[in-house]
């Protein structure tokens, strides 16, 4: 083979992984754009926004929180299948609990005793509980987009507060998005769908609180530290109390992320350079014993069964749906960021029913079978497996079908030397058995 | 704005596509353009020939990942031009395209003879690199297919060139022993 015929060979490489550098391209013009236009970036976007993808990515990081994230990332959880069995229209908090789906059999090539998945690979470990007992009904669930009124949120975030800006500007998909800022550096945006709320009087200071929260929200796993300034139990508190306020309530339980001084501190001393990337302040101040924060993130769930968070295609439309979640950084005194991604109606519609085919141990069975198949560097462990709803067909620009789908999740152990673990997910119709993707 | 909502903007022939195109992805294919072209003027143009270009294949088509559409246009589009360029003598930038890191990659003595054997040789480098770590393949993909330099590597991913170097070579060797497992002569 010559140079130029390898080239030509590559230049025909899927488009996931251009689109995956995309992102990341995209994300640093974003961060660049922020740095030379903060004005305009107040506007367009909340602070601490996050980037669809890098989520995922990998990040230059330090020995000290790739030990943490580490030794937090080893808990295999079972799972937990709830099933709404609902006519027409019906609320998503009535759920009706388990059925029997026994008749629904395994077709399992690999056998699991005692419904234990425990595989391991060369650089591939599959460690987690199967769930025996399938619902015998599942179905699809048509959603509506939510639409808060600015004026209930504006009333319960920025109370006490003089506003100093409010613009507004038409969406191309329709709809407005309502800007508030008030004089002590607080921002709300509110859009069809989602809103935002960030204090920068606190987020931006020299501690850098937004930008070390943002920073773990990425790339660090939920554990259940304790905080010694504040309990995570009133971080949970004080945010749901703002969202039963502002009328959500189709949320579970959150994934809770401590960050304690220390690990900040580890933070803001040996990421110099990575500050400056990420906009944060050159010369920081050293956070005290005090100065812990949570970052909280919540999914939605309908009938017990979370809807994904992740940005994945319609099947039918082909349309990208941006995932469903809430998140949230709270430190003992303050809310200083509230973002809500993609909120649907609590009210759901009866779309169809869909056929469990394809059980969990099936899906278990295709993952280690494809793994077996693939050059893994880098070691990955799979430890949870559990049903989740992603988008199934666009039906008009406000509402989204959702079907069902098995979620098999864990991380990467390492990879590019300083890297923590990375989240991986895998996902399989429960009908079909199709693989519909990894993210 | 989301890509399905710009490329209904292209289907439903408003300008405003383009508008929201070179919003979000004009920096994208300039970076692409740039890293083969290595000049902006020319970049710049071969990004207004993009636009033009997916104005009038957006419709018929309905790209479900906009960004690689635009970044394939764009990329064919700049080495068209720098082939053009390097024909006429007229400059180009041949030195950022001829990765003499390839040399020993690759063993020249061997040719790609069919487009089967093409097909199953893209088949598993798709494979390959869908077994990386993200970054690994995030950096190998920014050097073979967007023609990053390696100094420009580095300060993306906060490397150093050197390091970026070691990692590509890495990743390298390990493709090579992957095709070669897989009986690819390369």
């Amino acid at each position: 083979m010559t140079k130029n015929e390898f080239l030509n060979i590559f230049n025909d490489i899927d488009d996931e992984f251009l689109n995956e550098l995309a992102a990341v391209q995209l994300r640093k013009n974003h961060i660049k754009e922020k740095r030379s236009s903060k004005e305009a970036e107040v506007i367009l976007k909340p602070k601490y926004f996050r980037p669809d993808s890098s989520y995922r990515s990998g990040k230059p990081f330090k020995k000290v929180m790739l030990a943490v994230a580490a030794v937090i990332c080893v808990a295999a959880l079972g799972i937990f299948i709830r099933v709404n069995k609902k006519p027409e229209t019906v609320s998503s908090n009535d759920s009706t609990g388990v059925s029997s789906g026994d008749d629904l059999g395994s077709n399992s090539t690999i056998p699991f005793p005692d419904g234990i998945v425990n595989k391991k690979l060369d650089n591939v470990t599959f460690d987690f509980k199967i769930n025996s007992k399938h619902p015998t009904e599942l179905l699809k669930i048509k959603l509506k987009e939510k639409q808060i009124d600015a004026e209930i949120l504006k009333n319960a975030l920025l109370s006490g507060k003089t506003i100093t800006d409010k613009n507004e500007r038409n969406l191309m998909r329709g709809g407005k998005q309502i800007t508030y800022k008030t004089s002590d550096k607080c921002v709300l945006l509110v859009s069809p769908g989602n809103f935002s709320f960030s204090d920068d009087s606190i987020g931006d200071t020299s501690k850098n609180f937004g930008t070390v929260a943002n920073y773990f929200d990425e790339y660090c796993n939920s554990n259940n530290e304790e905080l010694t300034s504040f309990s995570r139990t009133d971080a949970v508190q004080r945010v749901n109390k703002i969202l039963d306020e502002v009328g959500i309530e189709n949320y579970g339980d959150p994934y809770v992320i401590p960050v304690s001084s220390e690990m900040a501190n580890s933070y803001l001393e040996e990421n110099g350079g990575f500050s400056k990337e990420e906009g944060a302040n050159k010369n920081y101040t050293l956070w005290e014993q005090d100065d812990g924060l949570y970052v909280l993130k919540y999914k939605f769930n309908f009938g017990g069964t979370d809807i994904s968070n992740a940005d994945l295609k319609a099947v039918g439309s082909g349309r990208t749906i941006y995932g469903a979640d809430i998140t949230a950084y709270v430190t003992k005194d303050n809310i200083f960021y509230l973002k809500v991604c993609q909120m649907y109606e609590e009210e759901f519609v009866n779309a169809g029913a869909v056929e469990l085919k394809f059980s969990a141990e099936n899906a278990a069975n295709e993952l280690i079978e494809y793994y077996s198949k693939q050059f893994v560097e880098d070691p990955k462990r799979f430890t949870e497996c559990k049903l989740e709803y992603v988008p199934f067909e666009q039906t008009n620009d406000s509402e989204v079908i959702f079907t069902l789908a098995w979620r098999i999740s864990g991380y990467e152990l390492k990879g590019v030397k300083g890297d923590i673990p990375t989240d991986c997910v895998e996902y399989y119709y429960v009908d079909t058995g199709k693989r519909y993707g990894s993210y | 704005m989301d890509d399905s909502k710009i490329v209904d903007l292209f289907w439903e022939r408003d300008e405003a596509a383009l508008k929201e195109v070179s919003q979000k992805y004009g920096a994208y294919c300039l970076t692409i353009a740039q890293n083969i072209l290595g000049n902006r003027e020319d970049s710049e143009e071969c990004v207004n020939d993009t636009y033009l270009r997916a104005w009038n294949s957006i419709p018929p088509n309905k790209p479900a990942a906009l960004g690689s559409f635009l970044g394939r246009i764009t990329k064919n589009l700049a080495l068209d031009r720098m082939r053009y360029s390097v024909c006429e003598k007229r400059g180009g930038n041949k030195e950022n395209v001829s990765f003499d890191e390839l040399d020993r990659f690759v063993s020249g003595s061997y040719s790609v003879e069919n487009e089967s054997e093409r097909r199953e040789i893209l088949d598993a480098i798709n494979a390959f690199l869908k077994g990386l770590p993200t970054k690994k393949r995030q950096m190998f993909v920014a050097r073979y297919w967007q023609y990053y330099k390696l100094s420009e590597l580095g300060e993306f991913f906060g490397m150093s060139e050197s390091s970026v170097a070691v990692e590509l070579g890495r990743t390298r060797k390990k493709l090579k022993e992957y095709l070669i497992k897989r009986g690819f002569e390369i």
